[in-house]
């Protein structure tokens, strides 16, 4: 008796909307045949060649079993695909054929919507998956190499990401097929543009976002090597983790990452509260709006800028050495080469860069502040701190406290790597200068530690997850302002 | 409001700190003006001590970095087409996700901003971004500077928080007339929103202007011509990566020095924000981004 809402509509559109779906499915699933076909499926990487070859030509080595020949520098080499992989590439196609066939049964002679092969779909979709994983993951799955050697799959062969994509359109389209009602594109018609306009970002999402998430947690417990690729290289449990909390410069990364984040922490919230204070007690609006629109400036500029402009007076011909030099007969004092001055002079040129900024946040605040609290009070006889310490103070506890909350919540990423990547002397880049994000371009990128730069990636995402989770509720819970 | 004695002059200390720390700000910018106007013999003249502006201003510095085969020129169409492109697509793509995810009758719409808030969270950190821009054949492209910068989950949030808040009467009444969804949206929503799109259209634009580090990335010294204009200044004051040497040398010898030269070439690097500044700063004002901070 499922059939009753179906009544509703009447047959003739029903028929037709079952029409239609099995049309957009079709072109779907076509789709995904196509990219797999024509698109690479699998990398045969031996030594220095490479060989890409497309489902299509997997296909074709079957009457050769399995044998495809490529040329080398000239030279004409033998390579045979692993039985699985054909098995593969018959089912990938096989499978959205009989899918097809059998729905246009269904659709054409039974006039429904069937369910049954939207969960087979979902299911081949699945396995494909998994399989994506062991093969590029299990160190029992074996091949051979040129030479006759068995290796590794994964050693000599790379599934393509677009397998993947493959085996996602197949869940995707199972789903439409067993979830979606014919008579609920009735619905989504009116947002038909809509979905059409999601595809965009949502393609963009998992190309930048969801696709790098997902190399940096297979790196992270990988030792990775050049020659070896992603794939290729071995897998080392946790050593990786291992090593980042075991190795005394590691710890001191990152000792130093959190060390600066409070410091940061602590710079960006005294002096915006302090002038946020300021500013709410000039009466002439004219006034304060001058001023406000001036100390925003710097927070537009980059770091770039920022950096540019004050080595015009710290460098060893910049103003205040000319003046030491030339008025008061000192020595030069390189500030920029300092060890010990490094950290005084990024926080104070952030507070420089973020102070008038950092007092929009507690203005608003402010503004919420009932101005007849402060006649009762000067009534009562309260001076001028008393009506500061009982009055405005109070009003700014609650951003206060969530933003000191959400800046915990980030400590791991709050030390402000791309300034100190401008700011950084030779004198302080193997010390002072080190954070995560730092370490993550001078050695990290630089001298190929993958393995080691996707666990620290990894943790500090971690790490930076359950913070946020946990500050958001806390924030929540304390003074009602949550993170979204 | 009744003001006391303490009031006024706690008033007057306020007034004097606020106008100290806007001075704190101006200053370093105009001394940077002065120095990238200064002859090679003022500054000798002075022992390198200018408290503003030199007496015989010379903008040499200037027709230096503006030169012939000139690095900065280019630097500077890159970073402005960058600012454009990437704004643009930017803002449109955000603005259209924000306003489907406001309607509340959009089926799909929880689920997919769960998929938003993942990205917030989780992206992948600066290796694994590297290497899937390579597989991407992105790097050294112009399009590796726009395309993963395109979609940010934070804008999309306050596009929709900023859509939820119109008032509804407007749209209903439009529905009733028989206007579709994206009219709704071009027509109705979009010409109500020039705040949350001016503020939100500034910030991406001045981050793509103030960008450098991802060009740094993925932009070698044979592709100079992608260089935006902050990576050529960051070059000339902190060799970062190692770049030859003589592409950043526009070091004048004579009449002005290499420090008034460099000066200038921050001026370049800052002046179009402080143009475009006054157009926006009306907007945060008002408090939009306020709902930008508390999402």
């Amino acid at each position: 008796m499922k059939e009753m809402k179906v009544d509703q509509i009447p047959q003739k559109r029903l028929e037709g909307y079952i029409r239609l779906k099995f049309i957009l499915l079709s072109i779907l699933i076509l789709m995904g045949v196509a990219i797999f076909l024509f698109t690479d499926y699998i990398a045969f990487t031996y030594n220095a060649m490479t060989v890409k070859l497309s489902g299509a030509e997997v296909l074709g080595s079957i009457p050769y079993s399995g044998s495809v020949l490529f040329l080398f520098y000239g030279e004409l080499m033998e390579i045979f695909v692993p039985t699985y992989t054909i098995v593969f590439a018959i089912l990938n196609v096989a499978v959205p054929v009989i899918y097809i066939a059998y729905n246009a049964f269904a659709t054409f002679k039974q006039k429904k919507s069937d369910k049954i092969s939207g969960y087979i779909l979902i299911g081949y979709g699945a396995v494909l998956v998994i399989f994506y994983v062991i093969l590029l993951t299990g160190n029992f799955v074996k091949a051979e190499d040129p030479d006759g050697q068995i290796l590794t799959f994964y050693k000599l062969y790379e599934l393509k990401a677009t397998f993947l994509a493959y085996a996602l359109i197949l869940v995707l389209t199972g789903a439409i097929q067993s979830f979606v009602r014919p008579e609920s594109i009735e619905g989504v018609k009116r947002y038909l543009f809509f979905y059409a306009v999601l595809i965009i970002p949502t393609i963009l999402i998992l190309l930048f976002n969801v696709y790098p998430s997902l190399l940096q947690t297979i790196l992270a417990f990988k030792n990775y090597k050049l020659s070896d690729g992603i794939w290729g290289s071995v897998w080392n449990g946790l050593d990786n983790f291992r090593y980042i909390f075991s190795d005394p410069k590691m710890l001191m990364v990152i000792w130093q990452t959190i060390y600066l984040s409070v410091l940061r922490l602590i710079a960006g919230v005294i002096p915006p509260v302090i002038f946020a204070l300021v500013f709410y007690h000039i009466t002439n609006k004219y006034v304060r709006g001058a001023i406000q629109t001036i100390v925003y400036i710097p927070h537009f500029f980059s770091w770039v800028v920022i950096y540019a402009v004050l080595s015009n007076f710290l460098t060893p011909n910049g103003l205040i050495n000319n003046v030491l030099v030339n008025v008061f007969h000192a020595d030069k004092i390189d500030f920029l080469s300092r060890q010990d001055l490094f950290y005084p002079i990024m926080i104070w040129s952030s507070i420089w860069k973020e102070v008038g900024w950092g007092t929009i946040l507690y203005t608003a605040s402010l503004m919420g502040v009932d101005k007849t609290l402060y006649e009762a009070a000067a009534i009562d006889g309260a001076g001028v701190f008393t009506k500061l310490w009982k009055i405005t103070l109070p009003a700014l506890v609650p951003v206060l406290v969530y933003q000191v909350i959400m800046a915990i919540g980030n400590i791991l990423k709050g030390a402000g790597g791309e300034q100190i990547l401008i700011f950084a002397t030779s004198a302080v880049r193997e010390n002072k200068a080190l954070v995560i994000d730092t370490w993550l371009y001078w050695e990290g990128l630089k001298d190929i530690k993958y393995g080691l730069s996707a666990a620290i990636s990894f943790v500090q995402a971690v790490i930076g997850f359950f913070m946020v989770i946990g500050a958001h509720k806390l924030s929540k819970k304390l003074v009602g302002i949550g993170a979204w | 409001m009744i003001r006391g004695k303490g009031d006024k002059i706690f008033e007057g200390v306020c007034i004097a700190l606020a106008v100290l720390l806007a001075i704190l700000c101006l200053y370093p910018l105009l001394y940077t003006f002065g120095v990238s106007i200064v002859s090679e013999a003022e500054w000798a003249g002075r022992n390198g001590i200018l408290i503003l502006f030199p007496t015989h201003p010379t903008f040499v510095a200037y027709q230096k970095i503006f030169g012939v085969g000139s690095y900065v020129l280019k630097a500077l169409g890159v970073s402005l087409l960058r600012a454009v492109v990437g704004t643009v697509t930017s803002v449109v793509i955000n603005a259209l996700v924000g306003y489907i995810l406001s309607r509340d009758n959009f089926p799909g719409k929880q689920i997919y901003i769960y998929f938003l808030l993942f990205t917030i969270f989780f992206s992948g950190g600066l290796i694994p971004n590297y290497l899937v821009n390579k597989e991407l054949n992105l790097l050294n492209n112009f399009w590796v500077m726009i395309l993963p910068n395109i979609v940010s989950a934070w804008n999309i949030l306050i596009f929709k928080q900023f859509f939820l808040g119109l008032p509804k009467e407007v749209e209903e009444a439009a529905i009733i007339d028989g206007i579709g969804e994206l009219g709704l949206f071009l027509r109705i929503v979009l010409p109500l929103s020039t705040p949350v799109v001016a503020s939100i259209g500034l910030f991406t634009m001045v981050g793509h202007w103030n960008s450098w580090f991802d060009v740094m990335i993925y932009i070698d010294q044979a592709h100079s011509q992608l260089w935006t204009l902050q990576y050529y200044i960051m070059i000339n004051f902190n060799n970062l990566s190692q770049v030859d040497s003589t592409v950043i040398d526009i070091n004048a010898g004579g009449s002005v020095n290499q420090l008034t030269t460099r000066m200038a070439l921050t001026i370049v690097g800052f002046v179009p924000i402080l143009c475009i500044y006054p157009f926006f700063q009306k907007f945060f004002k008002d408090g939009v981004y306020m709902g930008a901070v508390k999402g």
